[in-house]
């Protein structure tokens, strides 16, 4: 039994491991720092399992300790006006947990290497994978809400509702558990039971709910009805769960089933080719490389155009309402006011989000240059650059469209409330090439960090990080910046920034695109 | 003309793949590159088509006269075991955007439909997007547009051994009558294919290249000698 319980955790500490050292390789620069050979070091993994081991052992505590420490926060203290409050919303979040993640026995494809591949049996190996994480979680619930009741109760735990805070709860937190497992292996194959019973589920926590509101006398009593119930349902699926024995069976039926579906990232590529517009009537009189780029623009009008054509109407409407306020409500000056000289960093953060940028580079990627990578050709230096250089008018164009739009409504704005003459120069002007900015932006990244290998997965975490990067610096101060500067000198430093950027992106794409711009294998 | 491979070596971490490999391929033969699972082939015809930089060596062209000429992007086609095309474009249209990027190259320009014919891709399929063409007729389109765009080496990856009979047959015919100035390498695990089809037999064993001379020796006599060399330790 122990040998088996060890196998199985060695087997899942591997696939750890090993997941763990895959994820930090595909980590710029760092990632170049450890070696492949990582892999084979038996030693190093062992030492890494029991540091992933400690780290799950901690995070439970932590995770279910910090969502102790906010429902707290709500409540002073306990006593007896609020104290079903605590086990009712614990209540709730374990309710909503089993229903967004069930902690059931999942046909995934460890398993099916375990099982299958290695021939694992399949009790034992289900059995123990669930009893680890149910031990483990509930271990977890237990501390972290005894830390917190001993910080803020200062160690007073026998009172009632302290007694059930910490005790019982995680009691309670494995019984629901127990009880979805239950009815994941009895149910497997009727998708409507399981469905009642997570609509059963929901609805009691709803009743609770409802009780607590309008009959909070009799609260309590429910409350501990509702508790007794859960430990003797749980109970009951625990005996059921171990005495269970087709376990071989379900895997079959669940893997079979998974098989059948398509994974998350078949999905994507197919809402990816989906995006094609395959109406005969889109041709194009071009030549070469434009008759290329003409009809791969003309084909993906659906995630390219359509979209900025659908906000752009959005914005305008916008627009026209802000200037119609300006003549209707004197008031509103004011407020436009505030808006062009407080406000002004949000107006990047709009850039920003209208700008159209993975999605578009994606679906370069998966419906053209995968393809297209793969003749030397096309990776000529001069073809690279040219092509960039078309993408790069496509893209700035189509931006420019609800960029305009902005500027414009804002340059109409400026001068109706009277501004200064640098603001109403320069401001609209910031906008147009923020919008520029983003534009480059976003190609240049996808051309010198071409993210994808050449089975269409994400290979490096560097276009990622790059993406992050760019939201933090550029974007994110703009909610917390206290604007002291004057916007005319905004303004400028917009002004600077985007062309200083544009400039150097450029010549960087120009040198190194033609050695970065390829399938990574 | 020939192809001079000199002294490519390339490895990934500890693993020492290709240890120096050494060959002229001549022009106008189809060899058949075998070699067993993990070899280095593919890793080969990556180094080739610039997909993968090389640790050291070189390849070039080599003159009737012994010169040395440099080689250029377009002298390179990559036929892949499994095809990859523009799923957007029609196959006419991405005939023609290589009939148009090669337009230089080609001596004798003919219309779309004859180079059509060429595959066997029937009329009613040439205006269809190639995202609606089957593994079978993708392939196709990929040698078809390798063969238009005057690539004088040609690398094929396994080309033939998911297609059906008939197609694996016109493809076979097709390479044969395309062979002539052309170096074409084709990497293949079927032996029938190694010694019917092509020209001459090189092994990629050991992260070294070595040719394995016919010398009027019977179909099943080379296999022997090929699986004996192969399984030499």
């Amino acid at each position: 039994m122990l040998k088996n319980i060890m196998l199985t955790l060695k087997l899942r500490f591997t696939y750890k491991t090993n997941a763990f050292i895959h994820s930090f390789r595909t980590i710029p620069v760092i990632g170049q720092i450890i070696p492949y050979e990582l892999y084979g070091l038996s030693d190093v993994k062992t030492g890494l399992s029991i540091v992933l081991f400690i780290i799950t052992l901690i995070g439970y505590p932590l995770i279910f300790g910090l969502l102790a420490l906010i429902m707290l926060a709500f409540y002073n203290s306990i006593d007896n006006t609020n104290a079903g409050n605590f086990p009712l919303i614990f209540l709730i979040i374990t309710i909503l947990i089993n229903v967004f993640r069930p902690l059931t026995f999942r046909a995934d494809r460890d398993s099916n290497y375990a099982i299958n591949s290695l021939g694992m049996d399949a009790k034992r190996y289900l059995l123990n994978n669930f009893f680890y994480k149910i031990i483990i979680q509930t271990i977890g619930l237990f501390v972290g809400l005894l830390i917190v009741y001993k910080i803020s109760l200062n160690g007073d735990l026998i009172t009632p509702i302290s007694f059930t805070c910490v005790y019982i709860l995680p009691l309670i937190y494995a019984s629901i558990r127990m009880i979805s497992a239950n009815v994941n292996i009895t149910f497997a194959k009727n998708n409507i039971v399981t469905f009642i019973y997570f609509t059963i589920l929901v609805l009691s926590g709803a009743f609770l709910i409802y009780f607590r509101i309008n009959e909070s006398s009799s609260f309590i009593n429910l409350l501990n009805i509702y508790i007794i119930i859960y430990l003797i349902l749980g109970t009951l699926s625990c005996v059921r769960i171990i005495t269970f024995k087709k376990y071989h069976y379900i895997f079959k039926y669940l893997y079979g089933k998974k098989l059948a579906k398509k994974s998350l990232k078949e999905i994507d590529m197919e809402r990816i080719s989906n995006t094609i517009d395959t109406s005969s009537k889109i041709t194009s009189n071009k030549h070469g490389y434009d008759l290329l780029h003409d009809l791969f623009v003309k084909r993906h009008s659906k995630i390219l155009i359509k979209p900025i054509l659908g906000y752009s109407v959005v914005l305008l409407i916008v627009v026209i309402a802000a200037i119609c306020s300006l003549f209707v409500i004197p008031e509103s000056k004011d407020f436009f006011h505030k808006l062009f000289t407080e406000y002004i960093l949000y107006f990047l953060v709009l850039m920003y989000f209208i700008n159209r940028g993975e999605r578009i580079t994606k679906a370069m990627f998966m419906n053209c240059d995968h393809a297209m990578l793969t003749f030397r050709v096309y990776r000529n230096p001069k073809v690279i650059l040219e092509m960039f250089k078309r993408r790069l008018k496509t893209s700035i164009g189509f931006n420019l469209i609800p960029a305009s739009i902005i500027a414009i409504g804002c340059l109409i704005l400026l001068v109706i409330n009277n501004e200064s003459i640098t603001s109403i120069i320069l401001f609209p002007l910031s906008l147009v090439l923020l919008s520029v900015f983003f534009s480059v932006h976003n190609l240049v990244m996808y051309y010198l960090l071409q993210p994808y290998n050449s089975g269409t997965e994400e290979r490096s975490k560097s276009y990622r990080i790059a993406r992050i990067i760019t939201y933090t610096v550029f974007v994110y101060p703009a909610y917390y910046l206290d604007v002291t500067l004057s916007p005319t000198i905004l303004s400028f430093i917009c002004l600077g920034v985007s062309l200083t950027y544009i400039m150097v992106s450029l010549i960087i794409v120009y040198k190194y695109a033609s050695k970065t711009f390829k399938i990574y294998y | 003309m020939k192809l001079v491979v000199k002294d490519i070596k390339k490895r990934f971490g500890q693993k020492e793949v290709l240890r120096g490999l050494n060959f002229k391929f001549e022009e106008g033969k189809i060899y058949a590159l075998l070699g067993r699972n993990g070899a280095g082939k593919t890793t080969f015809f990556n180094c080739l088509n610039n997909d993968i930089e090389m640790d050291s060596g070189e390849y070039f062209f080599e003159d009737n006269d012994g010169k040395r000429v440099d080689i250029i992007d377009s002298d390179f086609g990559y036929v892949l075991s499994t095809p990859v095309v523009p799923d957007f474009l029609t196959a006419r249209e991405f005939l023609r955007f290589f009939l148009e990027i090669n337009i230089d190259k080609i001596k004798d320009l003919k219309d779309e439909n004859y180079y059509f014919d060429l595959v066997h891709i029937k009329e009613e399929d040439r205006d269809k997007l190639l995202k609606d063409y089957s593994h079978g007729m993708k392939n196709k389109m990929q040698m078809l547009v390798n063969i238009v765009s005057n690539s004088k080496i040609l690398l094929l990856d396994e080309p033939l051994t998911s297609l059906d009979v008939v197609v694996a047959e016109e493809m076979k015919e097709l390479l044969k009558s395309i062979k002539n100035d052309r170096i074409l390498i084709f990497s293949t695990h079927i032996m029938e294919l190694a010694t019917t089809l092509c020209d001459d037999i090189v092994l990629l064993n050991h992260g070294v290249l070595e040719e394995i001379k016919k010398e009027n020796l019977s179909n099943d006599e080379l296999k022997n000698k090929i699986i004996d060399a192969l399984k030499e330790e």
